[in-house]
């Protein structure tokens, strides 16, 4: 297998990175929605975090990637071992599981296991995509080419948390909490709204302006395409610095406070914003969270609220036809108008 | 090289060039209509390719699941248990894949096709198995579409070398002797200044390129170019022949037009001793030269260039397939599959094996028991009942026009326009999301115009609508007939039309052009039967203030239905006709 592009050899695309960044520091974000131009490196790079994030302990051979500590939230298989210390554990890298297109219901969510019933006539469930992807990261490319009929499968377990499937006389409910990850080319075809609204952050890429930046995708392409692995190499250091980066922000994610003015300010954005809901603005204030971990630091400061907030943002407005600026230009017009406080509703 | 930059000699240095890239080119975007031209070039394609190498040929409209390979049924239910069968992709391993009608493949197709040419290996989650396989292959895709049909952005994207065969006549292509075989070469041994390489970026973006897969093919290719030249260093000569070959001749300003020295030939010897030193002079490379080959980029908006569209504008069969609305065809026979059904959608509709068998396994012991009355059967063999039929349901989407003839003449009031406007602004608005379209007709004076190209930017229309002037005579023939024109093209590109007619049925210019109002009801009349021969369904909305009988009339003609709104005012306009799009 051939090294994969490292993740810090992408010529900018800044937004696009931390945002990767974040959702692999907290995974209750509600996942990465990147949209924008073809050949601007957003699957290379939902892959090239693959190679960066840390290590998870599961239950040893384990088919729904169960933790061990989880007591009493297990898959069917380890909930019937009634010995819970005869588990064996192993550790294994997060797991990012690709839902190709062309995938089908049967092996998202699992199905008959077809071997067996035909074989030897057991009815035995065989976990999918969704089950391998619990604890980890489910990625899919063309988002907006999906089926309907899966994307409403996805809508519904993303949500809980939990798939149920329910078929060929199996009943079978087990955990799946990931993180969703899409990526596509709003040309080809607009995501469907609630979709767009189950993630927690969105990202719009374009190609690199500037010309030198330019040039220098071009060059490390060429260089990585040919030899990966001493290309590979060569980036080692810096990649081994953002999975330290990442490890240390997860350990320290929970020691993170927000202060009353962060939270304040987050608020009022969201208000301003008219965003709806209560999502919007717990996912702000988990950002900024998560964008300070990284960081190093412990709080979370006016200033994390300020960056993150088109990310986290940008997909929740309700698009106004007649407003011809993009979404991003109105989260940045706010922030503007609320840092010179001419926005400041009164009373706050 | 010392030939005219010719669509044929192009079209032959583009098969050296994918020969001799090694794999990492991607494939050929090839622009030409079946014929001898294209079977000579194929021909001429096999000959420079090496002979071990297989080719698969494949119509864009195989579907998807034999892409991917799934459960094998025969091989499974011989051998008792699940054989999986590695797709058409996976099979392409090593080779070369033909893509015939690629202007008609579905965008989830190309995006299939172009990730697996992207990776070098196929992940396919479908149909009972779980698969990952090597697919490392070229894809030569013809495109043989008019109007706005193309290969899809995800595929076309991806392939490095375009090709445009429509213009090559066959005496050219007959008298051309299929060339040798060419090996492939190693492109990272040829140098590439950074002078040179900012140039090319430079052209990618000043050609309209928005992806980095522009830039990355100009520079593989003006390095393999540079290559077959035995050739240390790539030269702008090399650029400029990289580039007709990566956007098409199409994109190319006309050799006349070039700077003399491009066409001038510097010979590979003089600049083969030490590129590194002395790259200042015969490699020196002018970025306004490239500008100068580019058909200015400002220039070509919105016009297509011939053969080739500016690439902002590229209106892709992606763009135009992938709605979210618009008529849904629920019991399709083709389209994307949307679940399954325990019930035959469509008479003489087949089960999905893999299905039914799944449907089938559980029962199976229960069955083997409870069946003793019928000849034993083997052991191995399954009891299926009808019970057990899985059916694969399709949907078939297609997208929505909504046409609006609007009366901008002074016998309705200027206010009228403007309410006309607004609706179509709002409705836009609503079909962005939903991913239909509308146009825009408005008839006054003379002749009626095309405001607004069948078109889902709001942001074009509202441009296009501002300077839209009123009053004057009434040509409402001219306006239904532009109407009735469109109409007729979005069903041709597999849309449904909707003819909405703001007027209050009063014209008074014929068709051609004379002010004379009983030809101009007789003309309107003889246009509006035939809209009702097209099948297209139309609304009239009666905007006079005390309404007569013209505009029902005309309604009656159409076959179209019929809406009294004297204050028509955006908001109702725009909620009626939603209304129609949806239903």
């Amino acid at each position: 297998m051939t090294a994969p592009f490292p993740f810090s050899a992408i010529v900018g695309q800044d937004e696009m990175k931390s945002a990767l960044l974040m959702a692999a520091v907290d995974p209750s974000l509600g996942g990465v929605l990147v949209f924008g131009d073809r050949g601007t490196g957003k699957s290379t790079a939902v892959r090239a975090l693959a190679g960066l994030l840390p290590k998870i302990v599961v239950v040893k051979g384990c088919r729904y990637n169960c933790d061990p500590e989880a007591n009493g939230a297990m898959c069917p298989d380890c909930a019937a071992q009634t010995d819970a210390t005869a588990l064996k554990t192993q550790s294994v890298p997060i797991p990012v599981i690709d839902l190709p297109l062309g995938a089908t219901e049967d092996r998202v969510v699992g199905a008959l296991d077809l071997e067996k019933a035909l074989v030897a006539g057991e009815k035995a469930f065989e976990p999918g995509l969704l089950a391998r992807a619990h604890r980890g990261f489910l990625y899919i490319d063309e988002v907006n080419l999906l089926e309907d009929h899966l994307v409403d499968l996805l809508l519904d377990v993303a949500a809980s948390g939990i798939n149920v499937v329910e078929r060929e006389g199996l009943s079978v409910r087990h955990l799946a909490r990931f993180v969703l990850v899409g990526s596509g080319n709003p040309e080809e075809g607009e995501l469907r709204p609630q979709l767009l609204d189950r993630f927690g952050l969105s990202v719009e890429v374009r190609s690199p302006h500037d010309l030198e930046d330019r040039v220098e995708v071009v060059r490390r392409r060429d260089a990585y395409d040919a030899d990966p692995q001493a290309f590979a190499k060569s980036w080692r250091a810096k990649e081994s610095r953002i999975r330290g980066r990442i490890k240390k922000a997860r350990g320290l994610l929970s020691d993170v406070t927000t202060p009353d003015e962060a939270m304040a300010f987050a608020s009022m954005l969201c208000l301003k914003l008219g965003v709806d809901g209560l999502r919007g603005e717990l996912t702000l204030t988990r950002a900024a969270r998560a964008r300070a971990a990284l960081a190093g630091r412990t709080e979370t400061s006016r200033a994390d609220v300020n960056a993150v907030a088109p990310t986290a943002l940008r997909h929740r407005l309700r698009r106004d036809p007649l407003d011809e600026a993009g979404s991003t230009v109105r989260v940045e017009r706010a922030l503007a108008e609320l840092a010179d406080g001419s926005g400041i509703p009164a009373g706050v | 090289m010392s030939e005219a930059p010719a669509p044929w000699s192009d079209a032959r240095l583009a098969i050296q060039v994918l020969a001799a890239g090694a794999g990492r080119l991607g494939g050929i975007h090839v622009r030409a209509r079946a014929g001898p031209v294209l079977d000579r070039w194929l021909d001429h394609l096999r000959a420079a390719l090496d002979p071990t190498r297989q080719v698969v040929r494949l119509s864009a409209t195989t579907p998807e699941s034999r892409l991917l390979g799934g459960l094998d049924v025969a091989a499974s239910l011989e051998q008792g248990a699940p054989v999986s069968d590695p797709g058409l992709l996976a099979k392409a391993d090593g080779g070369l894949m033909i893509l015939s009608m690629a202007e008609r493949m579905p965008p989830s197709f190309a995006a299939i096709v172009g990730t697996a040419l992207e990776r070098g290996e196929i992940v396919s989650e479908g149909h009972g198995v779980s698969r990952r396989d090597s697919a490392r292959f070229e894809v030569i895709a013809l495109d043989e579409g008019v109007d706005d049909e193309r290969v899809p952005a995800a595929l076309a994207d991806r392939l490095g070398l375009t090709v445009d065969l429509s213009t090559v006549s066959w005496a050219q292509a007959r008298l051309d002797a299929a060339g040798a075989r060419q090996d492939p070469i190693d492109m990272s041994a040829v140098d590439l200044s950074d002078e040179i390489a900012r140039a090319i970026a430079e052209t990618a973006q000043l050609a309209g390129s928005r992806s980095m897969r522009a830039t990355i093919w100009l520079t593989r290719v003006a390095r393999v170019l540079a290559g077959l030249d035995a050739a240390k260093a790539v030269n702008a000569h090399h650029v400029a022949t990289a580039i007709r070959l990566v956007f098409g001749p199409g994109i190319i300003a006309p050799p006349e037009h070039l700077p003399e020295e491009t066409t001038d030939d510097a010979t590979p010897d003089t600049r083969a001793d030490d590129s590194t030193v002395d790259d200042a002079e015969p490699t020196a490379i002018d970025i306004d030269m490239l500008r100068d080959m580019l058909v200015k980029p400002d220039a070509a908006k919105g016009i297509e260039i011939d053969g080739f569209p500016a690439p902002k504008q590229s209106r892709t069969r992606s763009a135009a397939a992938a709605g979210k609305s618009g008529a849904v065809k629920d019991r399709s026979q083709r389209g994307r599959p949307a679940g399954l059904a325990s019930r035959s959608p469509y008479p003489g509709a087949r089960p999905n094996v893999v299905a039914t068998l799944r449907a089938a396994a559980p029962w199976q012991k229960m069955r083997r028991r409870n069946t003793p009355l019928s000849p034993m059967p083997p052991a191995s063999a399954l009891v299926i009942r009808k019970s057990d039929f899985r059916y694969v349901r399709y949907r078939h989407q297609t997208r929505s026009t909504a046409i609006f003839v609007v009366d901008a003449s002074g016998s309705t009031a200027v206010e009228r326009l403007g309410e006309a406007k607004g609706a179509v602004e709002l409705l836009l608005g609503d079909c962005y999301i939903r991913r239909d379209s509308v146009a825009v007709v408005a008839f006054r004076g003379m002749e009626a115009e095309v405001v607004v190209e069948p078109t889902r930017s709001l942001v074009r229309a509202k441009r296009l609508l501002t300077g839209l002037p009123g009053g004057g005579p009434t040509p409402l023939a001219s306006g239904l007939a532009k109407g009735a024109e469109l109409a007729a093209h979005a069903s041709r590109s597999s849309q449904s039309p909707l003819l909405v007619v703001l007027t209050d049925g009063n014209g008074n210019v014929a068709l051609d052009g004379r002010i004379d109002r009983p030809a101009a009801r007789e003309d309107t009349e003889a246009i509006a039967r035939h809209c009702a021969m097209l099948g297209v369904p139309g609304l009239v909305i009666d905007i006079a203030r005390r309404p007569r009988d013209a505009a029902r009339d005309l309604a009656t003609s159409m076959t179209a239905d019929y809406q009294q709104l004297p204050h028509a005012d955006a908001r109702s306009v725009s909620a009626l006709v939603t209304d129609y799009m949806r239903s």
